[in-house]
C-alpha cells in the first residue's frame, strides 16, 4: 500500500507516501515528528490535489538542501513549506503540516539511506487505517485548498482548478526567493478535458478563464 | 568590451543587454557600484574573495549539483541546441517533460554572462507564470534550477510549431485558405498576452507551439526569455514587428494571411489602437533605416 517514487535528478532517494485515514493518534504523531523519532513530513491530505505536487515540493526540497539554500531547518520542514503559497513558515505547518486534531495523515518519507524512519515503523506508530494513495483525491477538500489562495475569489473554476491555481500562485510568491516552482498537475486537465464545462478547459488550453 | 565570436547585431538581444555590453564597465569588477541598474547577487560579489572557506563550500556544493544536472540531461533527448540554450525532452517526475538548459556563453564576460542567463532563465519562468494565471496557455513549469539555469518544463507532446504546420501546409498545396483561422488565433492569443502587459520579445513562428489535433487550433506561447512586462504601446508594437518580419520572411506570400492576424488582434485587444499605431510607425522607421543602410 506504500507508493514509492523516485526522482529523475535524485535517483538514490526513495520517496514513500503513506495515507492514513481514522488516525486517533495525531497529537502524539506530531510530537514524534517534531522530536525526530520519526523522520519524515507528516501533511494534511485535505491540502494535496496529486502526489505531483508532493513529488514537486520534494524535488526542489532535495536541490535546495543540497546547494545549501534551505530557508527552513530539515529537509521535512523544507517539503512543507514548499507546499505553501506563502514565505511564512508557521502558516505553511498550520495550513499543510498535520495538526494534532486531525483523522487523516500523509505521511513522505524521503530517503537516501540516512533517514531514521521506515514505512514499517511508521505503520505501525500510527493507529489508524492505511489505504492506498488511490484514495487521495478523495480526501482533498477543495474548499480548504481555496481558502489559501487570495487570488482565486475571481475565479470560479471547478474544483480541482482551483487548487490549480493556487499551486501557480505559490510559485508567484517564492519567487523573490530566487528559487522557484510551479506546480500543475496534468491530471487536472485530463479530468478538466473530460467533463462538459468548456470554458473551464480554456484556463489551462485556450479560450478566456471564467471570471465571475 | 566588444563581444567575441558572433557578431554582436545577429544575436538576440535585449535591452538589458544592450546597455551594459555597451559601456566599458563589463570589464570593472565592482561594476554594481558603476551601473545604478545593477546589484549583484553576493554570490557574484564573493567571486572577488573566493578564498573564504563559506564560499568554497557553496561553490563545491554548486558544482556538484551542476555535474547531477548534467548527468540527467545528457540521458535526456537532445531536441534543440539554440544559441541560447539546449532544449531536451525526457521525463520528469514521471511526466514528459522538457527540459531547457541555457548555458555560459564565452564570448561575454563570465559575470555579465551569469548575470544575463539568470535574468533570462527567471524572466522566462516569470513571464510563462504571468500568463497562465491570466488563463494564457503556456507550458507548465515543474521546477527552476537557477545553478544550472535550467528550466523543466511541461511537454507540450505530439504539438507541432506553427512554423512547421504553416510550411507543411503550403508544401502540401493544401488550400491556405485554411491558415487564415490559425492566424486570426494567433491574433486572439497575441492580445490577450499583450493585454496583460506581456511583451514576448522574440515572437516567430517557431516560438508558439499548436496543439495536437491540429485542426482545432489550440496554440501555446513558448520561450519567453527575452520577454518583460511594459504597458507601452510602443513596446506592444515592436512585438508584432518582429513577428510580421519573421512571419513573412519565413513563410512566403502570407501577406493577407498576416492582416488577418492583424485583425483579429485588433478586434480582440482593448488597447490596440495605440499598439497597431506604433506598429505602423516602427514599419516606416525600418523602411527608413534600410533605406539608408
Ligand atoms: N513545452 C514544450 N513542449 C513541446 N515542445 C517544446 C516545448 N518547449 C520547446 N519546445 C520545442 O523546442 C523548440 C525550442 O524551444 P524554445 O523554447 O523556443 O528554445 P530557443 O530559445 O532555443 O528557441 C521549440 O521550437 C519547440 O519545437
Ligand atoms: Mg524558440
Amino acid at each position: 500500500m506504500n507508493e514509492t517514487f523516485v526522482l529523475e535528478l535524485f535517483p538514490e532517494y526513495k520517496i514513500i507516501l503513506l495515507l492514513f485515514k481514522n488516525v486517533r493518534n495525531a497529537a502524539a504523531l506530531k510530537e514524534k515528528a517534531k522530536n525526530g523519532s520519526i523522520d519524515g513530513a507528516l501533511l494534511n491530505p485535505a491540502m494535496v490535489v496529486d502526489p505531483l505536487q508532493i513529488l514537486v515540493a520534494v524535488n526542489k526540497a532535495i536541490h535546495l538542501q543540497k546547494v545549501g539554500k534551505m530557508k527552513t531547518r530539515t529537509l521535512n520542514a523544507e517539503i512543507i513549506f514548499n507546499l505553501s503559497p506563502t514565505n511564512n513558515i508557521s502558516e505553511a505547518f498550520r495550513r499543510f503540516g498535520m495538526s494534532d486534531r486531525d483523522s487523516q495523515v500523509l505521511v513522505i518519507l524521503t530517503d537516501d539511506g540516512s533517514c531514521t524512519s521506515n514505512s514499517q515503523e511508521v505503520v505501525s506508530n500510527v493507529e489508524g487505517q492505511q489505504v492506498p494513495l488511490s484514495e487521495l483525491s478523495q480526501l482533498t477538500e477543495i474548499t480548504k485548498v481555496k481558502k489559501v489562495s487570495k487570488t482565486l475569489n475571481q475565479y470560479t473554476y471547478i474544483l480541482k482548478l482551483i487548487a490549480f491555481h493556487l499551486l501557480e500562485r505559490s510559485v508567484q510568491i517564492h519567487f523573490n526567493l530566487r528559487y522557484n516552482t510551479v506546480i500543475t498537475c496534468s491530471l487536472i486537465r485530463n479530468q478538466v478535458n473530460t467533463s462538459k464545462k468548456t470554458p473551464i478547459v480554456s484556463t489551462l488550453g485556450v479560450g478566456d478563464p471564467d471570471r465571475s | 568590451m566588444p563581444a567575441r565570436g558572433l557578431p554582436s547585431s545577429s544575436r538576440p538581444r535585449d535591452n538589458f543587454e544592450r546597455s551594459i555590453s555597451s559601456s566599458a564597465m563589463c570589464q570593472c569588477p565592482l561594476m554594481t557600484q558603476l551601473h545604478p541598474h545593477l546589484k549583484l547577487h553576493q554570490r557574484i560579489l564573493r567571486c572577488w574573495c573566493k578564498d573564504t572557506p563559506a564560499f568554497a563550500m557553496e561553490e563545491e556544493a554548486e558544482n556538484c549539483s551542476r555535474l547531477r544536472t548534467r548527468a540527467y540531461v545528457d540521458s535526456l533527448s537532445l531536441m534543440k541546441q539554440g544559441a541560447e540554450a539546449r532544449v531536451y525532452r525526457g521525463q520528469f517526475l514521471g511526466k514528459a517533460a522538457i527540459v531547457k538548459e541555457r548555458f555560459p556563453k564565452t564570448y561575454r564576460h563570465p559575470i555579465l554572462d551569469e548575470k544575463l542567463t539568470h535574468r533570462r532563465t527567471a524572466q522566462e519562468v516569470r513571464s510563462i507564470l504571468r500568463c497562465r494565471k491570466a488563463g494564457i496557455s503556456a507550458p507548465v513549469v515543474y521546477f527552476v534550477d537557477y545553478v544550472s539555469n535550467c528550466i523543466y518544463l511541461e511537454d507540450i507532446e505530439q504539438s507541432t510549431t506553427v512554423r512547421d504546420y504553416i510550411i507543411s501546409i503550403q508544401q502540401a498545396g493544401k488550400d491556405v485558405s485554411q491558415l487564415y483561422g490559425l492566424s486570426s488565433k494567433m491574433g486572439q492569443l497575441l492580445a490577450r498576452m499583450h493585454d496583460e502587459d506581456v511583451i514576448h520579445g522574440d515572437l516567430t513562428t517557431s516560438n508558439i507551439l499548436l496543439r495536437s489535433p491540429f485542426d482545432e487550433l489550440n496554440l501555446v506561447m513558448i520561450d519567453f526569455g527575452l520577454s518583460f512586462i511594459s504597458a507601452l504601446p510602443e513596446d506592444k508594437g515592436v512585438d508584432l514587428y518582429v513577428l510580421e518580419k519573421a512571419f513573412l520572411s519565413t513563410h512566403p506570400n502570407t501577406e493577407e494571411i498576416f492582416k488577418a492576424l492583424l485583425k483579429s488582434y485588433t478586434t480582440a485587444s482593448n488597447k490596440s489602437g495605440p499598439v497597431i499605431k506604433k506598429l505602423d510607425e516602427v514599419r516606416l522607421r525600418g523602411r527608413k533605416r534600410s533605406m539608408v543602410g
